[in-house]
Order: C-alpha cells, then sequence, then structure tokens
C-alpha cells in the first residue's frame, strides 16, 4: 500500500504538468512528445511543491489534498490551451524517422548506455542513506521536521530562536533556504505514509529524466537528426557531475540545473523560431529557479542580458554594455553606493571593493588566483568528461557566426553566466570554497545543461541545417 | 560508412600515435642510459617512530601510542631530477594508514607529499610535481598519523624518468579507483591527488582535440573533406573511453554498496552508515524524551573541526525535537529555561557537569542526567539557571 501511495505521489506531478502543456502543443512535431513529458515533469514538480507551499503558509495540515490546487492551475492551464490551440492531434508517439535512428546500432547503444546509467544511478539513490552533507545538513532538516509535525512549522535564525524561547520554532542556520526543495521531498513522503529519508530523494532521478527528455524534445524540435539528439543527450547524461548528483541525492543543484537549463533551452528556441510559447516557458522556469535555491535570483537574472540580445543588433549592445559597466566601475572606484535592502536582512552596498548583498554576499572585491583550481575540476579530474574541452571550440564557433539572431542570443547567455562565475570565483570571497573545490563544480552544473545545449544547435549549424528563421 | 570509419580511425591512430611520441620523448625515451631504480626492500627500511617487524618479505609496522609512525629510507643522496617517481608497496590485509613522504634537500629544505592509496596496496606518486623535488634529496622518509593497528610494507622504490615508468604510472591512475565519499558531491579525484602528471582526462583530451584537429586539417586541405560526423565519431570515441572508466567506478561502488547496505529495511542501513553508533545512541535517547518536540541544545567538543560533524548529523537524526547546536556552550540564561534538554558529546569542557549542576561561563543551572552512555550524556533542565557559585533554588517543574 505504501509503494502504491509513494508510485501515485510521484506520478502525480508528471501528470499535472502534462496536462498543463501539452494542449499548448496540439499538432504533432518533432519531439513534442519527449519536450511534453520533459517539461511536464519539472513543472508537475515546481507546481505541487508550490501547493504545498501555500497550504503550508496557509496553516493546513500538510496531506496530498494540497495536490488540488496544482491540479486546478494545471487543468485550467490546459483549458486555456485548448481554447486557444485547437484539439489535439495524436500523431504518431514514435514516428518512423525516430524508430530507425533510435533503432539504429548507435542508437540502441547509445539507449542501453543510458538505460544502465539510469539503473546506476537508482540503484545508489535507494540503496545508500541519505549521505551528502548539505542533504541532511541544509535541506532534509525542515522535510523531517514538517513530515512529523504535519505542519509548516517556522524555521529562523538561531539568535531569533534563541530571544524567542517560548514559541514552538526550529532553526539552522541555513533557515533563510528556500523551501521548494524540502517540499518536492515532503510530497513524496506523504504518498509513503512513513518517513524515509532514502525514497524521498526519488524526484531527483525523475529531475534527470526529465531533463534528458526535455533536450531531446527541444533539440528534435529545433531539427536535430534523432540520432544527434540523442548523442547530446547521452553527452549530457553520462558527465560524472551530474551523475553524482543523483546517485547522492538531496542537493538542489541538480534541480537549479535543471530549471535553469530547460528555460535556456526554451529561450534559444524562441530566438530560433520566435514561437512565443517557448518564451513562456523560458520565464515560467527561469522565474522557478529562484524558488530553488538562492543563486537561482542570480541564474535568473543571466536570461535576461540573452532576452534583450533577441532584439538587439551587436551595436546597440553598446549602451546595454556600458550600464553593466557602471556598477564595475564603481566597484573598484573608492566611492560606494549603500541603501537598506528591501527584503530585510541589513544592508546593500556596492562600491570601494566591497559588496554586500544582504542574505547572500559579504565580500571584498579583488582578485583572487584560483585558475588553477578551475582548470583542475574542468580538465584535470573526472567530473566532466571532455566537456570543458568542447565548450571553448563551441564558442570560437559562435563567434564567427555571431551575425546569426539566435547564436548572438545563445552567445549572450552562455557569455553572461561565465562572467558571473568568474567573477563570482575570482573576485569575491567564495574563491576560498573554489579552491578547497567544494563549490566550483556545483557552479558549472547549473549552466552545464543550458551550455551543451546550445553547443548541439551550434553542431547543427556546422554541419549544414538552416532554422526557420535565421536573421542577420 | 567504410570511409566514415576509415576517417575517424585514422585520425584517432595518428593522434594516438603522435601523443605517444610526445610522451615518449617527453619521459626521456631518447635518454641513452638513465640510472638504475633505488630499491628499499623490507629489511633495509628503518623505523624510527614506533616499532618495526620484519617477517619474511614484509616490514610490519607497530604505531607508537598516539598512532604516529616514522620510517627513514637510508641511501646516500640522490638527483631529484633523475628519480621523479616513488612507489610504494604494502600488504593488503590491512587497513591502510595516512601517509605523506617527506623528504630534506640538500639545502636543508623539507617538502611532504601525501601517499593516496586510494584502496590499492601499491601508491605510485610523481614528488617531481612538488616545487620542493629539485636538487639533491638528502634523506627520504615516510611518515603515518592516525592509524592505531599494525600495517606492513613490502618495498619503496624511486624510479628514474623512462617511457615504462611513465606508462605505469598512467595504467595506475587509470585502474584507480575512488568510492563515494564526502566530498564526491562536490568533486571527484579519480585518484590519488596529484599523485601523477598525466591524468587520464588530460591524456584522452589532448588526444581527441589533436585527432579532431587532424580531422580539421584533412578537411582543410583534401579533394574529398571527410564528413563532419566523423569529427562527431572522434569525439564520442574520446567521451566514451572516460564513460567506460565512470561505468566501471559505478559498478566498483554497487559492490560496496551491496555489500553495506542492500536488504536492509530503513532502519538497518541507518545503523550500518559510518554514524551507525551515533544513530542508535539518539535513538535510545529520543525513547527517553517525551514524544512532542522539545528543546534540546547539542554541545560538542571540537565545535567547528571533527565536532562539526557529529554536532549537525545529532541535530539531523533528533529531529523533529527543537534542536540548537550553533555553538559550542550553552547560550545566557534568558534562552534557557526548564525541562530543556541539554545533550553534552565527548565530555566538552565548555560546558561542565558535576554535582547535579551544568557550568558555563559564569553560569550554571542544576540539570537531572537522563542518559549517559560512553560519548553521550543528555541532561534535562530542573530549574532556573543562576550565577555560578551561589546556591541555586529549584523551582517545582
Amino acid at each position: 500500500m505504501a509503494s502504491l501511495g509513494l508510485f501515485a505521489a510521484l506520478a502525480f506531478p508528471w501528470l499535472l504538468g502534462c496536462i498543463a502543456l501539452a494542449p499548448w502543443w496540439p499538432k504533432p512535431q518533432p519531439g513534442r512528445l519527449p519536450l511534453l513529458l520533459g517539461y511536464g515533469l519539472l513543472l508537475g514538480w515546481a507546481l505541487v511543491a508550490m501547493g504545498l507551499w501555500v497550504w503550508g503558509a496557509a496553516g493546513a495540515r500538510f496531506s496530498l489534498l494540497a495536490g488540488l490546487a496544482p491540479a486546478l492551475v494545471a487543468l485550467g492551464s490546459g483549458w486555456w490551451g485548448y481554447r486557444r490551440m485547437g484539439p489535439w492531434q495524436l500523431g504518431e508517439p514514435l514516428p518512423l524517422v525516430e524508430r530507425e535512428a533510435l533503432g539504429s546500432w548507435v542508437g540502441l547503444l547509445l539507449l542501453a548506455i543510458l538505460a544502465l546509467r539510469g539503473f546506476d544511478l537508482l540503484y545508489e539513490l535507494v540503496t545508500q542513506p541519505l549521505f551528502a552533507w548539505d542533504s541532511w545538513m541544509n535541506w532534509s532538516p525542515k522535510t523531517k521536521v514538517w513530515f512529523f509535525s504535519g505542519y509548516m512549522e517556522p524555521f529562523v535564525a538561531p539568535k531569533e530562536w534563541l530571544a524567542r524561547a517560548d514559541e514552538p520554532l526550529y532553526t539552522i542556520s541555513t533557515y533563510h533556504y528556500p523551501p521548494l526543495v524540502p517540499l518536492m521531498q515532503l510530497w513524496g513522503l506523504l504518498g509513503l505514509g512513513r518517513w524515509d529519508d532514502t525514497l524521498m530523494n526519488l524526484p531527483w532521478w525523475f529531475a534527470l529524466v526529465g531533463l534528458g527528455l526535455a533536450f531531446y524534445g527541444q533539440g528534435r524540435g529545433w531539427g536535430l537528426s534523432p540520432l544527434t539528439a540523442l548523442v547530446f543527450v547521452y553527452l549530457l547524461l553520462s558527465m560524472p557531475f551530474i551523475g553524482v548528483h543523483v546517485a547522492l541525492p538531496g542537493y538542489a543543484d541538480i534541480w537549479l540545473a535543471a530549471f535553469y537549463g530547460l528555460s535556456a533551452m526554451a529561450l534559444l528556441r524562441w530566438a530560433g523560431d520566435g514561437d512565443r510559447r517557448q518564451l513562456v516557458l523560458a520565464l515560467l522556469f527561469g522565474i522557478t529557479c529562484i524558488a530553488v535555491k538562492l543563486p537561482g535570483t542570480v541564474w535568473a537574472v543571466t536570461l535576461l542580458p540573452a532576452i534583450v540580445g533577441y532584439r538587439l543588433r551587436w551595436r546597440h549592445l553598446v549602451i546595454p554594455l556600458i550600464l553593466c559597466a557602471v556598477p564595475l566601475i564603481l566597484l573598484f572606484s573608492p566611492y560606494s553606493v549603500t541603501f537598506d535592502w528591501p527584503w530585510g536582512g541589513g544592508e546593500f552596498r556596492i562600491g570601494a571593493e566591497r559588496l554586500w548583498i544582504p542574505g547572500f554576499t559579504q565580500s571584498v572585491i579583488t582578485y583572487r588566483p584560483v585558475a588553477g583550481a578551475v582548470l583542475a575540476n574542468t580538465l584535470a579530474m573526472p567530473n566532466w568528461h571532455l566537456f570543458w574541452y568542447l565548450l571553448p571550440l563551441a564558442l570560437i564557433y559562435a563567434v564567427l557566426v555571431a551575425g546569426v539572431r539566435w547564436v548572438r542570443v545563445g552567445l549572450l547567455l552562455v557569455v553572461s553566466g561565465l562572467l558571473l562565475l568568474g567573477f563570482i570565483y575570482f573576485f569575491t570571497d567564495r574563491a576560498q570554497f573554489v579552491t578547497d573545490y567544494t563549490i566550483v563544480n556545483r557552479g558549472l552544473l547549473h549552466m552545464v545543461p543550458a551550455q551543451l545545449f546550445f553547443i548541439a544547435l551550434l553542431w547543427w549549424h556546422l554541419t549544414g541545417g538552416r532554422p526557420a528563421a535565421e536573421a542577420a | 560508412m567504410q570511409r566514415l570509419l576509415g576517417e575517424v580511425l585514422g585520425a584517432l591512430l595518428l593522434a594516438v600515435v603522435g601523443v605517444a611520441a610526445v610522451l615518449f620523448v617527453w619521459s626521456g625515451g631518447l635518454a641513452g642510459s638513465r640510472p638504475p631504480p633505488l630499491v628499499w626492500e623490507a629489511q633495509q627500511i628503518q623505523v624510527l617512530l614506533g616499532r618495526g617487524l620484519v617477517s619474511g618479505e614484509q616490514l610490519q609496522i607497530y604505531p607508537d601510542a598516539s598512532g604516529r609512525t616514522l620510517i627513514t629510507l637510508p641511501a646516500e643522496p640522490f638527483s631529484a631530477e633523475e628519480y621523479p617517481y616513488l612507489l610504494v608497496e604494502r600488504t593488503g590485509e590491512e587497513g591502510a594508514p595516512l601517509s605523506s613522504f617527506v623528504w630534506l634537500q640538500a639545502d636543508g629544505s623539507r617538502d611532504s607529499l601525501d601517499i593516496g592509496w586510494a584502496g590499492q596496496s601499491v601508491a605510485m606518486l610523481a614528488p617531481s610535481a612538488q616545487e620542493g623535488w629539485q636538487g639533491e634529496i638528502r634523506q627520504l622518509g615516510i611518515i603515518t598519523v592516525g592509524h592505531a593497528n599494525r600495517f606492513s610494507l613490502l618495498r619503496v622504490t624511486a624510479l628514474p624518468r623512462s617511457p615504462a615508468t611513465m606508462w605505469r604510472g598512467i595504467l595506475q591512475e587509470w585502474r584507480v579507483w575512488e568510492p563515494f565519499t564526502g566530498h564526491t558531491i562536490h568533486f571527484r579525484y579519480g585518484g590519488p591527488e596529484i599523485n601523477l602528471e598525466l591524468r587520464p582526462s588530460v591524456l584522452i583530451g589532448v588526444t581527441t582535440l589533436l585527432a579532431l584537429a587532424l580531422f580539421a586539417l584533412r578537411r582543410w586541405l583534401g579533394r574529398r573533406p571527410p564528413p563532419w560526423q566523423a569529427a562527431a565519431l572522434i569525439f564520442l570515441a574520446g567521451w566514451m573511453v572516460l564513460d567506460l572508466r565512470w561505468e566501471g567506478d559505478l559498478w566498483r561502488q554497487h559492490a560496496v554498496t551491496r555489500a553495506t547496505y542492500s536488504g536492509a529495511d530503513w532502519e538497518a542501513r541507518q545503523r550500518a552508515a559510518p554514524d551507525g553508533d551515533l544513530f542508535a545512541a539518539v535513538e535510545t535517547i529520543k525513547k527517553l524524551m517525551p514524544q512532542s518536540p522539545q528543546r534540546l541544545f547539542v554541545i560538542v567538543t571540537d565545535y567547528k573541526g571533527r565536532g562539526e560533524f557529529y554536532r549537525l548529523r545529532t541535530l539531523y537524526h533528533l529531529l523533529p525535537h527543537r534542536v540548537y547546536a550553533e555553538e559550542p556552550v550553552l547560550p545566557d540564561p534568558s534562552a534557557l529555561r526548564v525541562g530543556d534538554y541539554v545533550l553534552r558529546l565527548w565530555e566538552p569542557t565548555s560546558v561542565l557537569a558535576s554535582n547535579g549542576m551544568l557550568r558555563w561561563r559564569q553560569w550554571q543551572v542544576p540539570a537531572t542526567r537522563i542518559y549517559a552512555e560512553e560519548n553521550f550524556i543528555l541532561y534535562r533542565i530542573d530549574a532556573p539557571p543562576s550565577v555560578a557559585g551561589s546556591v541555586a533554588t529549584p523551582t517545582n517543574p
């Protein structure tokens, strides 16, 4: 019975997400089914977690009934899509071209490897106790308390916990982290009906599946052949560091990578053919990044240059570049700008080599020589296979063909992400966590799916493919 | 298809040959002569700290009371440049101690390099990658720390630079397996840290890039440029070689996971985990407390060091009790309430217990000891705190 409950709890978000999205893609097109399954899975989990959030914040006891509101939202979206786009046409779930390619020896080999890898990661996930440090220190304490209590008990800062000794509060040092990830764990437990800090992490495996399906669907929708799309899915899902975050679940990074990646893929699709549905997906998943992890806000911001760059030619980008340079100049000048942070937590300050963003960083901005650590982790250590050997080649090609609008958008997306991480790693106090290797790969993880999708599109361009709308 | 495969294999083969040729020259393959290896067999190794006993081909080493040993390898001074590699062989029966090579240079400066056993019985190191391995090496030794049990060494060898030595190191690095550890979620070494100069990822990466460069040259120069699919296959081949290793690593990890946790229910797996003792102790403690969430302070020795794992892990296991584990000492009295619990791990000196009192800074509070087991002692606060040294009067609970 518990297993049935768990299965239902895991299937429910997937179903919800597909109901929400499917009517918006009524006509058969290459990659439609995996696109809907992939995006639907992740959207469904976000919806369910947010539904639990609202439910809990309203003071209601946690139960599967919290899925009602997300279900209504999904049905509403589905109904709206049906009214706007017309009846859904079934088409072939697996068209002939797909069957032929995936049935070839290369296709079968890659599918077999992916299936084996999926089993590998799932085996470790369901067998090992909760293992990775931040999983049980930062994220799962809330899950455990909310599960046993049945309510969304508040977590406050340690000092506040001490000061309010007569109130039923909880505290951990990371009390301010967003609750989306613990709520995803909680949903599975509500279905299971008992505490199990191993099985509650099954959504992590599904996140990987969703990411792979979405990548395949978006690639096919762009025009990649089935085999090319499958090869890139294999490259994505076979990277050791991505696998590790599923085999040792409980961190929020793989979710941030998935949401940011899906947002970026949709953004690039929009840049390629102007499909506004993709822009909506990009914004939706970009905003969700904010609710996953604190750095998600910053990652969401990196989407803005790409969105702005869609409309602008290179010469028009001078003004935004100058605007972006202003805070940098201020940062290294002797002057500073300070004001009370609107969301509480203290003072925001920028300038005179100081950058204080309450809840995020209080850092002295100066150059730190961490290149050795970054290069070791990307090129020498077995974290990413050959991905970081490939990216520079791809970026060189992208610069050469930057006259194409979607390439410009992709370049702005990738470069803004790299500059962001470069600034954080090389110029802020976070450098100490780069030299001890604790954040360097996790930060890179957030943007790797997005970057790999861009590389897939560049490969398609290099080998003679042309998108429907290519503006010079 | 045949042409495609021919292009791919041709480029890869040329790249492999090219990289092998460069490595051959770099590793001194063209050198006319090279010095012989320096070998220290078991009976030649001296134990200065701890105790050593030669038994057949092994030197059995017994650490001192603090778990340390110091081993020297007596020899004439030798040139660091001539011997860039060190090989240590031990028997595989006992666990591997935390150990480092240490050496003294001619100018009196010292340096060291950790020996990364990574579960193997042979460790090969490249101290030549260290700045301190240069000039004349006067003394060479091994130190071990934190290992109470006996371990055995078979021999230590200083190897000269040669293609054979280099390839031996590369193959060993390839075979070394790294299980999931606390740092795996952040990074994987894939082998002993910076033990060897040529990591598999770098070798495969460079070979793949060279093959792609050859492919690009063929496309640029050739009358019949090879198809782009050839480049994809070249890249995929390099990727899959590394992926094969990762798959192998996962299967070895499965064996460890299966041996430790397979078939066990949730609670049995918790008890089998590295902090199983802690889990068992906390489960016992929770049974002695009311079921409803209680306020509880966790006080631990070595708050930020080894104690950090235990205080935070204890917090996690104690949930859904309302646990405070943010300081190595009890807070100001205004934050304490009668009925609160205090859990002392490893007899922390920041909060002392005697005569029914807990004492910290200038305060004291009457507390009843509820549970005591080796490293875990649970107290319940019986009355409000007072200044230390004053007569505390218990209140009615």
